[in-house]
């Protein structure tokens, strides 16, 4: 956890100064939308809390705010939430991650399409 | 088969992203063996997956509209949608899931505008995904200092004596916003009501479009 | 960092509140522009579970949710 030394974490915003607002949207990929679609199933179901979601994203601190997109996040914070709740290990994760990858260089490729 | 969108438009207007030829990224291929250890293990399936996904497409400001464009020609209903939001919506037959809503009206003195500086909490089940820009740092740092700053950037200019309500969505309420209805709309449908209602409206960065002559 | 469990009346509309100037880590959903303010209880909601509780998985108690209203001519409501 990165707490600045007043106390404030870096995701606490209100009232901060910041930059111009950039008229920022794009509609989801698949794989955001299926993104999104876990959280929702999976919290529906027990393993977590939206709390716990938050909680994760959060503690990944600013730099990941920076830099990852919003969707890479909540994948990050769904897989740690997961693994905490005992849904499977990182072992398995990290064999699954590794099929995966070997099946292609695309996202077509590498979810079979399904 | 391979969900091809490449021949149509979003229900938003913009064309669906052809992620199926993207270079696969790191991320992306954690949410593929995250998805497929969960259905490996009997935690979901592929369909429930896909049904989350349709039932989540189908949620758009369209809906968000339908509520505002009713409250405007059914003051009973504005009654019932102001007490209770979450109530009111179900009462349409809009499947809003567990989302706790709370409907704020904007009149002649006062205008609402409402944002999440933890998170970005939004009324989704009734207005489907959030843009990026309510997510962003400059809204969510800005829009409870500098309200009145942050609607000019949204060319929204409102009278000085009109007063600004910002509402902070950090627990499990969730808020949308009742646009004044235009001037100039007293023989609209209700139908053409609700296309006057935009999302940034309901959200409080727009206001609803006059109708045109 | 939300109010006590209560086990009685909820707070009526119109008490005055102020947000304790506590800082501490961890998942807390107290906006830090607000701690030290004081505000006017809008409406009781219903009881929650404690989101800083069910953030870490662990039992949680449930707290009555409030609306607080602060400031006047340009007025914050938080939920808390």
């Amino acid at each position: 956890m990165d707490t600045k030394t007043d106390g404030r974490r870096w995701h606490d915003m209100g009232g901060q100064d910041a930059g111009p607002i950039c008229d920022d949207q794009h509609d989801f990929s698949l794989w955001e939308k299926r993104v999104d679609a876990l959280m929702v199933l999976c919290s529906g179901k027990g393993y977590f809390t939206v709390d716990g979601l938050r909680r994760v994203l959060e503690d990944m601190g600013e730099e990941a705010f920076e830099t990852m997109s919003y969707y890479e996040r909540w994948i990050a914070s769904i897989n740690q939430n997961l693994i905490e709740s005992g849904a499977y290990t990182t072992e398995e994760l990290a064999a699954q991650m590794a099929e995966v990858k070997a099946r292609g260089a695309t996202y077509g490729d590498a979810s079979l399409g399904k | 088969m391979p969900h091809d969108h490449h021949d149509h438009l979003s229900p938003s207007g913009h064309p669906y992203r052809a992620d199926d030829d993207t270079p696969l990224s790191y991320w992306q291929t954690m949410e593929i063996a995250v998805r497929e250890l969960l259905v490996e293990k009997d935690i979901t399936t592929a369909e429930e997956i896909n049904a989350q996904i349709d039932a989540m497409d189908a949620r758009s400001p369209a809906i968000g509209a339908a509520v505002v464009a009713r409250a405007w020609c059914d003051p009973e209903f504005k009654i019932r949608l102001l007490a209770d939001a979450s109530a009111a919506s179900r009462e349409m037959g809009f499947d809003i899931g567990p989302m706790h809503l709370i409907a704020l009206e904007n009149t002649a003195d006062t205008h609402n505008i409402v944002v999440c500086t933890l998170c970005s909490c939004y009324p989704r089940n009734l207005l489907g995904l959030p843009p990026d820009w309510y997510k962003s740092r400059a809204y969510r740092s800005r829009t409870v200092k500098e309200p009145r700053k942050v609607l000019s950037e949204f060319g929204v200019t409102l009278p000085d004596r009109m007063r600004i309500r910002v509402h902070d969505s950090t627990a499990d309420m969730r808020y949308v916003v009742i646009p004044m209805r235009p001037k100039g709309t007293e023989d609209l449908s209700q139908d053409a009501l609700a296309a006057l209602v935009t999302r940034d409206s309901m959200i409080g960065t727009g206001i609803a479009t006059a109708p045109t002559a | 960092m939300g109010t006590p469990a209560l086990a009685n009346e909820p707070l009526a509309v119109g008490t005055s509140v102020r947000i304790r100037t506590l800082m501490p880590p961890g998942h807390v959903r107290a906006p830090v522009y607000l701690r030290g303010k004081t505000g006017t209880i809008e409406r009781a909601i219903a009881p929650f579970k404690n989101p800083e509780q069910l953030a870490y998985g662990l039992p949680a108690k449930e707290h009555m949710l409030y609306r607080v209203r602060f400031g006047t001519r340009m007025q914050k409501t938080l939920t808390i």
